[in-house]
């Protein structure tokens, strides 16, 4: 007999779904047969466990989500936010520093090039005074470019 | 009206005869004693609307819980909010030891919910396949195969592991 043949047999057997003479055929196979004999002891422990389980932890049967067992560490989604804040601030940063960076190389050349023309520069976003230096604006410099119509970002020195 | 009689010693008797099993099909599901009292006669009093449904159905037992199971899932949709803290808190209350019982809840609480639906009422309702098939409005061999199914999972698992 194939080993599912034999599975379906003794689930079917296990939960009651049998035919009586198919049992007792079974049954006779199962004593010629050793290791379909151990099959079928696995088997109806599985199915003895599955209905000890279903009994013990009746919240199986609701139709709502089943919580997860006390061991299984939850996923620690409070992180998230702060990571994609950390992130984002990462990426202003590279992204403002590079920006500066090659905003000092062409001023710079420009200026040298060009000493007298006036800059359309406009700075919209930068440390106040008595900025706190923790807060993001305290690093960088934004500058609106109006003839360029570009945004500069510059880190403070 | 001899109709309306026949009709009422009907319903009756399958009172008589399913009280029990459906009291703790939702004392299973809700954790109540008043609530089941409340869902079991809500659950006949659905029933008496249609007993002429009922007496048709090939096991009148399959069309009760068919009902009962409606009648279940509309009072978690009303009291989800408490019912699901009920829940947590039971789970949390109550240490299970048993490394193969735990591992086998991990499994089992995995599978979609008609699955677990159709372990529960194969395992603590007693109920056979074509009544599972009657009270799910599936075919008896989607029962079949998810039950299989499941066995042969919970079997590789736990053999596996040796749990």
């Amino acid at each position: 007999m194939k080993p599912e043949t034999l599975d379906a047999l003794l689930i079917d057997r296990e939960l009651g779904e049998l035919p009586s003479d198919v049992i007792e055929l079974l049954d006779s196979y199962l004593q010629l047969a050793p290791p379909a004999r151990r099959q079928a002891e696995v088997m109806a422990r599985t199915v003895g466990t599955a209905r000890e389980t279903l009994r013990r932890f009746p919240e199986l049967a609701r139709g709502t989500e089943v919580q997860s067992p006390p061991n299984v560490t939850p996923p620690a989604q409070w992180l998230a936010p702060w990571l994609a804040r950390a992130a984002v601030i990462v990426a202003v940063a590279a992204v403002g520093g590079w920006l500066g960076y090659r905003a000092g190389i062409n001023s710079s050349s420009v200026e040298s090039a060009r000493p007298n023309e006036t800059s359309g520069a406009q700075t919209v976003a930068s440390r106040q005074g008595g900025a706190d230096r923790k807060d993001l604006w305290a690093r960088y410099n934004v500058a609106f470019d109006r003839h360029r119509g570009t945004f500069t970002i510059a880190v403070e020195p | 009206m001899s109709h309306m009689v026949q009709a009422s010693g009907d319903v009756e008797q399958l009172y008589r005869d399913s009280r029990e099993r459906l009291t703790a099909y939702f004392l299973r599901r809700h954790r109540s004693t008043e609530t089941a009292e409340d869902l079991l006669h809500e659950t006949f009093l659905q029933l008496m609307r249609r007993v002429d449904r009922c007496r048709a159905a090939r096991s009148p037992q399959a069309y009760l819980f068919g009902i009962a199971r409606h009648v279940s899932a509309e009072a978690w949709r009303r009291a989800q909010p408490h019912a699901a803290d009920e829940a947590s808190l039971l789970s949390a209350e109550a240490p299970h030891p048993d490394p193969r019982l735990l591992a086998a809840r991990e499994i089992i609480a995995n599978l979609p919910s008609l699955q677990r639906e159709i372990l529960d009422l194969r395992f603590q309702h007693d109920l056979s396949y074509a009544e599972i098939a009657e009270v799910l409005g599936v075919p008896v061999g989607t029962v079949r195969s998810r039950l299989h199914n499941a066995m042969h999972l919970l079997r590789a698992r736990l053999e596996t592991n040796e749990i």
